[in-house]
């Protein structure tokens, strides 16, 4: 009979198993492979999904103030911030005891989640751009009127120049024989 | 990346706060491997003293750690572990962080003193 050798260590064992983290700076996914993970003296351990933001991070920019992170639109309003569908997300330390039906289950629960949330997503967006879209109505009207002279012709606008006056005219001779 | 003149920090309780690297095998050193340096400052009253020369294991670089998986890991100082020639710490507590590489080149000593292990 044979006797067992142990196999000899790799690393590979104590690596903790795949999980997709999610970026300190921008808040995206993490890939395994991807970006670096920083560890400050004091054991906090910072995950960066590329050098982009760990280069943002060491010059101490403040996530929640540059414009491209998930933290400042959340912040701003921008994204959706709070919604039941982000409780699907949280941590759970608690291992699961494999189960085929679960992980079915669960699968099938992550599609529903993610198509829920990007309705309300898109939700979200509408109700933003709708206040703005009178706004850009009133806008395009204005640049309509004063920058007409850009399109049209300066003869063609003088001619309805002129048309414009002689109808005015008009009108106003009108409304004095009426008044007579 | 410990070079000779590299200041390492001493994060185990052997009585050595800062410790200069004299000696490394190849170009540099990096997590794992183990040093000669010099003591540079150091407790009173302890085990060693400052101008011992001693062994140490670096248990922390600032330059990255590639792993086989791809991910990168770096700390935010230089530091290390005094052993004895053995290969066996010469203090009882190690106070800073060790990576998963230690028990890889059978530092399991130092493993199992960690306090955190990344």
């Amino acid at each position: 009979m044979a006797i067992r050798r142990p196999r000899r260590y790799h690393i590979y064992d104590s690596l903790p198993k795949l999980r997709l983290e999610k970026c300190w700076f921008c808040s995206s996914t993490c890939y395994p492979g991807h970006g670096v993970t920083f560890v400050r003296n004091d054991a906090t351990v910072f995950r960066f999904c590329r050098s982009k933001c760990h280069k943002n991070f060491k010059m101490k920019r403040n996530p929640r103030k540059v414009k491209w992170t998930k933290a400042y639109r959340k912040l701003a309003g921008k994204d959706l911030a709070e919604d039941a569908t982000f409780e699907m997300e949280r941590k759970r330390n608690r291992p699961e005891k494999y189960d085929r039906e679960l992980v079915h289950k669960a699968v099938g629960a992550l599609k529903k989640v993610t198509a829920i949330r990007a309705t309300r997503e898109a939700r979200l967006h509408t109700l933003r751009k709708s206040a703005a879209r009178d706004a850009e109505k009133a806008a395009d009207l204005r640049e309509l009127e004063q920058s007409i002279h850009l399109i049209k012709a300066p003869g063609v606008l003088a001619r309805e120049e002129e048309e414009r006056l002689r109808e005015s005219v008009e009108e106003l001779q009108q409304t004095e024989a009426m008044q007579e | 990346m410990i070079i000779d003149g590299t200041r390492l920090v001493v994060s185990d309780n052997s009585g050595a706060k800062e410790v200069e690297c004299i000696k490394h095998k190849g170009r540099y050193a990096a997590i794992g491997d183990i040093i000669t340096c010099a003591i540079k400052k150091g407790v009173r009253n302890s085990k060693v003293s400052p101008g011992q020369v001693v062994k140490a294991v670096v248990v922390e670089t600032k330059k990255e750690l590639r792993r086989p998986d791809g991910s990168t890991i770096k700390f935010d100082r230089n530091a290390c572990v005094l052993v004895n020639p053995k290969g066996i710490p010469i203090g009882t507590r190690v106070l800073g962080f060790v990576t998963h590489e230690l028990r890889a080149k059978q530092m399991l000593k130092i493993v199992s003193l960690a306090a955190r292990i990344f």
